[in-house]
């Protein structure tokens, strides 16, 4: 009976003998089988790590793509808005200066200017179908912009103030002295035939005086930038800085009637 | 017939741009005139009836766009074409240097014909304002022609 016993217990035991013997086997045996497989290894870890890496990095890519993509268009759209801000506050301040003036006006927009460095014009999205005719004066907010030289059907040429051709009688708004002022196709106009004795100073405001029939009396044309006596001694000439920046022109409004 | 065909479509945007974007570059009333410097280079490369046409071209365009006197520029431009077309007849002009100087002698007649033509027009510019934009004028146009040739050599650009 004990022999059976023992019999049917051996294999229970052998396996435990055989567990306890791997028990002790097994670490020794791991680790030399990791140190051997450590190179396989360390490269197999290595392109995995890659892989992954790879994986990772193309998806960064993507995303990095998508968000430059999303900046361009948001900066696009805050560009928009800022121009935008700029048209509505310039459209205001005519629309201020449209209802406050006594004049008719129509507002064109300047499409292109003078391709000549001789003469100083721009060309305006208005012509004869809008009732803009030659010689009709040019304003804007800031004050005299010019006189229309030619219309076409949808577009109509203006000459501009800083032309030498244009010339437009004048009086300073202080002391009411009159002379001429004319472009000289640069940044400043010139005032002549101001009288030897006048009472002029500098940052003085040159008006429109009303004299020729062209010009309305009383619209801006600058300030006083310099006075000067000519080289006789019997009369003084002044340069005038325009209040119109006749450089960043955009929109402009023609009297089409008083 | 390409070439010449380039050479019209360079004039007709150069023309375009005058009136846009080169206003932006005025130094003391002075824009810089590529036009009058791409009619040279014309002048100087090809045959005498395609420099009489693409300048009569260009001088008319200019001419619509601005308000000198009608066909100052379809006279003038054309006749400096023609002018550089002798030239280039008489001697070889290849270096950068020297095709400079040519547009800056054609840049300062260009701008000295012109205030006299007003002038005999009716329209005179005065001495002050004319020294300066003949001589600023003439600089410029030099300057942005050299840069430009300059450019259309880089790698990857071609005009």
């Amino acid at each position: 009976m004990a022999k059976y016993k023992f019999k049917k217990l051996t294999p229970y035991l052998v396996v435990f003998v055989v567990a306890i013997l791997l028990s002790r086997l097994v670490p020794s045996l791991r680790n030399n089988t990791a140190d051997t497989l450590e190179y396989p290894l360390s490269i197999l870890s290595w392109v995995n790590s890659e892989i992954g890496a790879a994986i990772f990095f193309h998806h960064n890519f993507r995303e990095n793509i998508k968000l430059k993509r999303e900046i361009l268009a948001l900066k696009q759209k805050i560009n928009a808005a800022e121009e935008a801000l700029q048209e509505n506050r310039r459209l205001k301040g005519l629309l201020a200066f449209r209802q406050d003036s006594p004049l008719s006006l129509l507002a064109a927009k300047v499409i292109a200017r003078d391709p000549d460095n001789w003469s100083s014009a721009i060309i305006i999205d208005k012509g004869k179908k809008d009732g803009v005719r030659p010689a009709m004066v040019v304003i804007s907010e800031g004050g005299l912009v010019g006189k229309v030289m030619e219309s076409g059907s949808t577009t109509s040429k203006i000459m501009l103030l800083t032309d030498p051709n244009l010339s437009v009688s004048a009086m300073l708004q202080r002391s009411r002295e009159e002379g001429l002022v004319s472009g000289t196709l640069g940044k400043l106009l010139i005032m002549r035939y101001l009288s030897a004795d006048i009472d002029i100073k500098l940052s003085d405001v040159v008006i429109t005086s009303g004299l020729s029939r062209i010009y309305p009396k009383g619209i801006i044309i600058g300030r006083v930038a310099e006075v000067e006596t000519q080289f006789s001694g019997s009369s003084h000439f002044a340069m005038i800085k325009p209040e119109v920046n006749f450089s960043s022109l955009e929109e402009v409004m023609v009297v089409t009637g008083k | 017939m390409k070439i010449k065909l380039k050479a019209g479509l360079v004039l007709i945007l150069l023309v375009l741009l005058q009136s846009t974007l080169f206003s932006r570059l005025e130094i003391l009333g002075a824009e810089p005139d590529l036009v009058l410097a791409v009619v040279v280079i014309i002048g100087l490369s090809l045959d005498l009836k395609w420099v009489l046409l693409l300048s009569f071209a260009a001088g008319l365009l200019k001419d619509s766009l601005g308000i000198l006197p009608a066909g100052l520029n379809t006279l003038v431009l054309p006749l400096l074409g023609f002018a550089a077309n002798r030239l280039s007849r008489q001697m070889l002009i290849e270096a950068d240097y020297v095709t400079a100087a040519v547009v800056f002698i054609a840049a300062i007649s260009y701008n000295l014909v012109i205030p006299l033509l007003l002038a005999i027009m009716g329209s005179p510019v005065s001495l002050g304002i004319s020294s300066r934009i003949i001589l600023i004028g003439a600089i410029y146009t030099t300057l942005l022609f050299l840069l430009f040739s300059r450019l259309s050599r880089l790698p990857g650009i071609k005009f």
